[in-house]
């Protein structure tokens, strides 16, 4: 007597697929005034999708660099820095949902209701992205000379320096 | 304050000045030569590359809850054989190490025990009848259920079949066993109520 | 032998915070669900207090985000535009944003409702659960994990859940799952409570310990049992029986229509073409033990999620006592366990009521294995003694090791009437699964040529099938 107990599904549920791909195809807007990049932008947004559908981090991790890739593109093909930094922010937005996705399939899996904590988290991953961009856009407005490369020397080691820290 | 904390603080004081000094005028330290932007750019494309690969390859250590939907897994009969026979190397890969390379050899002499008493219990065989219609392989027409007898270790015995052997030394001893036992199990259904 | 596996890893459930905040108890006193008259004992629902058990950790879910900040500064430099430089801002103030998060901190409370507080085995019990957060902080990433039986599943719905609760805010989830025989503890529900940033997770486990319990009906028209000859002498057994024919029917009579197919002595009709049924009333009253094979080994089936042998046959059993106490006789309950498991022998209202509950509730007989192993030998002690002479013992085993094989063959040396019901648990789809098979069909053929009855119990087989198909097989 075999009884048909529920199996777990813990792929990721469409929500989390939604959550990711409007953001990566903000980006691919984002990225227009430079058609190439758009295209590569699209592209990882196919990537993404396939990343988050097969519950893949790997593939959305990638996807994600890919996107960030035309976003840096279209910035330094002079696209208006405004979109370069919504392009940027969207990727990080897109590849949080993607991961996180994958995260409550494995957790919660697909069969239960879990729009709204997935929809919580994409919005304070937004928020955090719009804070960043407008930071960046005012730091950048306040810019008046100085020397941008011994700067840049040194954001270079304190970006190593937290990545090695904080990534343990 | 610990070592973390203060590489935090230095990171953060670093990110800080760094910025500083590629917009304000004011903060001028040191006067750099140009070809210091390409370096820089190397750099940091390299280390991309570096930690890009440790990135994709990252598995988030998010809790896994133990699964309950269904009821807890009990054992079949004979996993504990099954587990055996994965870990069993091949006879001879493992030269002087002790009784290891001996499991497929008992686990062989076993199956043989069991085949002989089935063919007594239920097939109507003699002992010795047995014993020699599974030495010879006449028990059964499956070729490689007899095979996995007659061969000294169960496995292939010509030169081009031991070289196979050695290379993928698992498969035919697995496969053969596998049809042994299918076949003694078959051989014992018998006159079943 | 035999491992018995929950199918992932990772259950948390050591006490202890390693933070500041401490786990804090919640508000005590859960409701008492215990309704019921006293008459109907059979199931409750009965509620323990909440407590919260704690473990916090990092998920680095934020691992390796400064890449895009290398990149971006790469690209900026090497192509000296500002716009990327800018864009590479994202990648560090997002690893900043993963290190500096912490849980939070979490006071829930569970109340758990369970629908039929009185089901049948097979019945689908709903499974109501209410998760308030009692905490001043609101927590906005909550996962919960109901904690259903160990041996119950899930037939409809999921025990999963996610919320985002703000204080005082509460959810709830319903799922259903499929009573079997048995008394079973939900275990606390498991929570899983994230920052927004998704970088740090704290698990706590909110003891909500329900109880069910599923006490099964006897059937109403079990199918007959079979017994050894009885011997008419006190000492000895009867020596006409040494041949195997140890079934045996005491009378015959007449087929009438609404007889259950199962009892006409279909070997009779053959031969003489008229039907006649095998009728098991008897003249003198026979005690009958019947002994579970409940060691932790035993607790197997052809596939890890499906009845195991001890299921099946405390199922048997049951269906054999309301069969054997129909006919007249006293039936008492043991097993071979770790330790002692008597009813003894006896018939009537108050004895099956005893033997329902024993049936449904001993913790020997549950369906979750026991921790210690079985000394088989003091266990057969343990049973000898309560056994007299004439005592007929019917063993419920999958026959899996030779140890209660050999038990079996003592016993019968002993003078011991022994009949096994061995519901087989093996299995044909690897190589050592049908050694197992092969060896157990060779246990069985040496305890049938020693004269022991032994009935081979299908999976998806009826009991009452069973037997029938194995009395074919011995009758004269």
């Amino acid at each position: 007597m075999n009884v048909d107990y529920e199996t777990f599904d813990d792929s990721p549920s469409p929500t989390g697929l939604v959550l990711t791909v409007v953001p990566a195809v903000v980006v691919a807007l984002a990225s227009a005034t430079f058609l190439p990049a758009a295209a590569v932008a699209l592209l990882a947004v196919l990537v993404l999708t396939v990343g988050v559908r097969n519950a893949s981090r790997s593939l959305v991790t990638l996807g994600a660099v890919v996107l960030f890739g035309a976003v840096l593109v279209a910035g330094a093909s002079d696209a208006p820095l405004p979109f370069v930094l919504i392009g940027a922010g969207a990727t990080v937005v897109a590849w949080d949902a993607g991961t996180n996705a994958i995260t409550v399939g494995r957790q919660i899996g697909a069969a239960a209701e879990t729009r709204r904590l997935q929809l919580v988290h994409s919005l304070a991953t937004t928020g955090v992205a719009a804070v960043v961009g407008a930071v960046g856009y005012g730091a950048f407005r306040l810019a008046s000379g100085g020397q941008p490369t011994a700067g840049v020397a040194l954001l270079l080691l304190a970006v190593l320096l937290f990545s090695y820290l904080l990534d343990g | 304050m610990n070592s973390r904390d203060a590489l935090l603080t230095i990171g953060v004081a670093t990110a800080v000045v760094g910025i500083a000094m590629a917009y304000l005028p004011a903060v001028t330290v040191v006067d750099v030569p140009a070809s210091v932007p390409l370096l820089i750019g190397v750099v940091a494309l390299v280390a991309a590359l570096v930690r890009g690969r440790a990135w994709l390859t990252h598995e988030s250590r998010d809790v896994r809850p133990a699964e309950r939907e269904r009821p807890s897994a009990v054992g079949v009969p004979g996993d504990d054989v099954d587990a055996t026979l994965a870990r069993a190397p091949p006879v001879g890969s493992t030269g002087g190490r002790g009784g290891a390379d001996n499991r497929r050899i008992q686990f062989r002499q076993s199956l043989r025990e069991l085949a002989v008493e089935t063919l007594v219990t239920f097939q109507g065989y003699t002992t010795e009848e047995a014993r020699r219609a599974v030495d010879r392989g006449t028990w059964t027409d499956d070729p490689l259920a007899a095979a996995f007898f007659t061969s000294p270790t169960g496995e292939a015995r010509s030169v081009t079949g031991s070289v196979r052997g050695t290379l993928s030394g698992e498969r035919p001893f697995h496969r053969r066993a596998e049809r042994a036992a299918r076949e003694i199990e078959r051989l014992g259904r018998g006159a079943e109520p | 032998m035999t491992t018995n596996e929950r199918s992932t890893d990772d259950e948390h459930r050591r006490p202890g915070a390693a933070d500041s905040t401490e786990p804090r108890q919640s508000s005590d006193t859960a409701d008492q669900r215990d309704g019921r008259g006293a008459t109907d004992a059979d199931a409750s629902a009965v509620n323990a207090a909440d407590t919260v058990t704690v473990e916090d950790r990092h998920t680095e879910r934020w691992y390796g985000i400064g890449v895009l900040a290398l990149l971006g500064l790469g690209v900026g430099v090497l192509t000296d535009t500002a716009a990327p430089l800018l864009a590479s801002g994202f990648g560090l103030a997002f690893a900043g944003y993963g290190a500096l998060t912490s849980p939070p901190p979490l006071d829930l409370t569970v109340e758990r409702t369970i629908g039929d507080p009185t089901p049948e085995p097979g019945d689908y019990v709903e499974v109501t659960v209410t998760v308030t957060n009692d905490g001043e902080r609101s927590v906005p990433d909550l996962r919960l994990i109901d904690g259903v039986p160990d041996r119950l599943g899930v037939v409809e719905e999921t025990p999963r859940h996610g919320a985002v609760l703000g204080p005082g805010d509460s959810t709830t989830f319903a799922y259903a799952v499929r009573a079997e025989r048995g008394a079973f503890e939900f275990d606390g529900l498991t929570a899983v409570a994230r920052d927004v940033s998704g970088a740090t997770e704290r698990v706590a486990v909110v003891g909500e310990r329900s109880s069910l319990r599923c006490v099964a009906r006897f059937p109403t028209d079990p199918p007959p049992f079979p017994l050894r000859a009885q011997t008419v002498q006190h000492t000895g057994r009867y020596p006409g029986d040494a041949g195997g024919a140890g079934v045996e029917f005491y009378a015959t009579r007449e087929y009438r229509r609404g007889d259950p197919l199962s009892r006409v002595d279909w070997n009779r009709t053959a031969r003489t073409g008229d039907l006649t049924t095998v009728d098991f009333r008897v003249e003198q009253t026979v005690r009958v033990a019947l002994v579970f094979d409940t060691r932790r080994s035993a607790h197997l089936a052809p596939s890890p999620h499906e009845p195991s042998a001890v299921e099946r046959a405390v199922a048997g059993g049951t269906t054999a006592y309301a069969s054997l106490t129909r006919a007249g006789h006293d039936v008492g309950l043991g097993a071979v366990a770790p330790v002692d498991c008597w009813l003894a022998p006896g018939r009537g209202d108050t004895h099956r009521e005893e033997a329902r509950h024993f049936l449904a509730t001993h913790p020997v007989l549950s369906p979750t294995p026991p921790a210690d192993d079985t000394n088989v030998y003091r266990a057969t002690q343990r049973l000898k003694r309560r056994l007299t002479a004439e005592t007929q013992v019917v063993l419920f085993s999958p026959l899996h090791d030779d140890l209660l094989a050999d038990t079996v063959v003592r016993l019968d040396a002993h003078g011991y009437a022994v009949v096994v019901v061995s519901p087989n648990p093996t299995a044909t789809d690897t190589t050592g699964h049908l050694v197992a098979r092969g060896e157990r069909r060779l246990r069985i053929a040496d305890l049938r040529s020693r004269g022991i009855p032994v009935i081979d119990w299908h999976p998806d087989e009826d009991l009452g099938h069973a037997l029938v198909r194995t009395r074919r097989r011995w009758s004269p």
